[in-house]
């Protein structure tokens, strides 16, 4: 299985990771949730707001669906906070991203949705990968992993292929000076590119890295803290499985049989 | 120059939003104002899908005048409120 063996991990992933990724997940749905209240959301779907990246051609909901949609949220982040029903809480929350993916359509709307989409194939929750238990292959983490390369790597490509190395797109969006913008573009681009490698080859170091740039992307454009989370949530999955110490003898995880 | 590369753009294109928008009684209108905040306005496309449906829903308070930088203004009359790319 390709997707479940990309990386020096072997596929394989350290249960704590996968603990971290699926709290982060939830948390990523609490500021999800939390941002759509703050920012007016009700009032587009009372009519007197613009339809914000409505997708044409769906009927925008009632103002009262989207409370609904929002208390289920609240529903799979706390389950998935508290490391309880987390099967059903990624499967709920694949079906509660899609319906918002279908009322505004954003990448951080769609990436939520895949990432539950991929989890909810394989729902992580036996006993042998809870908490302290041995690591062990899921092509769905795999998938997840390959998804972060993926984000970044286009991103990459379309800043590129679009001239924002030119540092422009930086002065109109955080009003900086041309000469601190192109620094800050060539920056981004170097950095999305060598950040999957990094996580591949030096993953603590990787790690690190992904959560400051993505705590400070956060911070500089407020807005983007559920993507921000979400990166957060895949990055922390390249985290490597640790071994198992029996006495003197060290093995490694995959021998021992889960729970 | 590729047009179109699939997936993941994130602000690799802003452009520098340069417009007025006013209404009957010559009343300057932002039109981040009917966006939920921390909506990221990033190209002038938006912006007049944006006079165009606020033609339309506050239509008590038109014609609307639409300008892009330099541009001659544009009437915006509901209920069709046509908008075109003037730059």
């Amino acid at each position: 299985m390709i997707l479940a063996r990309p990386f020096p991990t072997n596929g394989r992933s350290d249960p704590r990771a996968v603990s971290a990724c699926l709290k982060l997940l939830g948390l990523a749905l609490l500021v999800r949730v939390v941002s759509d209240i703050s920012g007016g959301l009700l009032l587009v779907h009372s009519g007197d707001y613009f339809p914000w990246r409505h997708l044409p051609g769906v009927p925008l909901y009632s103002a009262t669906w989207l409370q609904l949609e929002w208390t289920l949220s609240v529903a799979c982040a706390l389950m998935l906070l508290s490391g309880r029903w987390t099967a059903l809480a990624l499967r709920m929350g694949m079906v509660l991203a899609l319906v918002s993916l279908s009322q505004r359509f954003a990448n951080h709307r769609v990436l939520l949705f895949l990432l539950f989409l991929f989890l909810s194939l394989d729902p992580p929750t036996l006993k042998s990968y809870w908490p302290t238990g041995p690591a062990r292959v899921s092509p769905a983490l795999g998938l997840v992993r390959a998804q972060l390369v993926i984000v970044y790597w286009f991103s990459a490509a379309n800043k590129c292929a679009h001239g924002f190395l030119d540092g422009q797109s930086l002065v109109h969006l955080l009003g900086t000076s041309r000469d601190v913008a192109l620094c800050l573009a060539i920056a981004a681009v170097a950095v999305e590119l060598a950040l999957p490698l990094l996580l591949w080859l030096c993953p603590r170091l990787g790690i690190v890295i992904a959560l400051g740039l993505h705590t400070s992307f956060a911070v500089a454009l407020p807005g983007l803290w559920t993507f921000s989370v979400l990166m957060m949530s895949m990055a922390v999955l390249f985290y490597p499985p640790r071994t198992h110490s029996v006495g003197a003898k060290s093995i490694d995880s995959d021998d021992l049989e889960p729970d | 120059m590729v047009d179109e590369l699939p997936g993941w753009k994130m602000f690799e294109s802003v452009e520098k939003l340069d417009y007025a928008f006013v209404d009957r009684a010559g009343r300057a209108i932002d039109l981040h104002e009917v966006l939920p905040q921390r909506a990221h306005l990033i190209d002038h496309r938006q912006l007049r899908r944006i006079a165009h449906w606020y033609c339309g829903r506050y239509a008590d308070h038109g014609p609307f005048h639409y300008t892009e930088g330099d541009a001659p203004p544009q009437a915006l009359v509901a209920p069709e409120c046509q908008i075109h790319d003037s730059r």
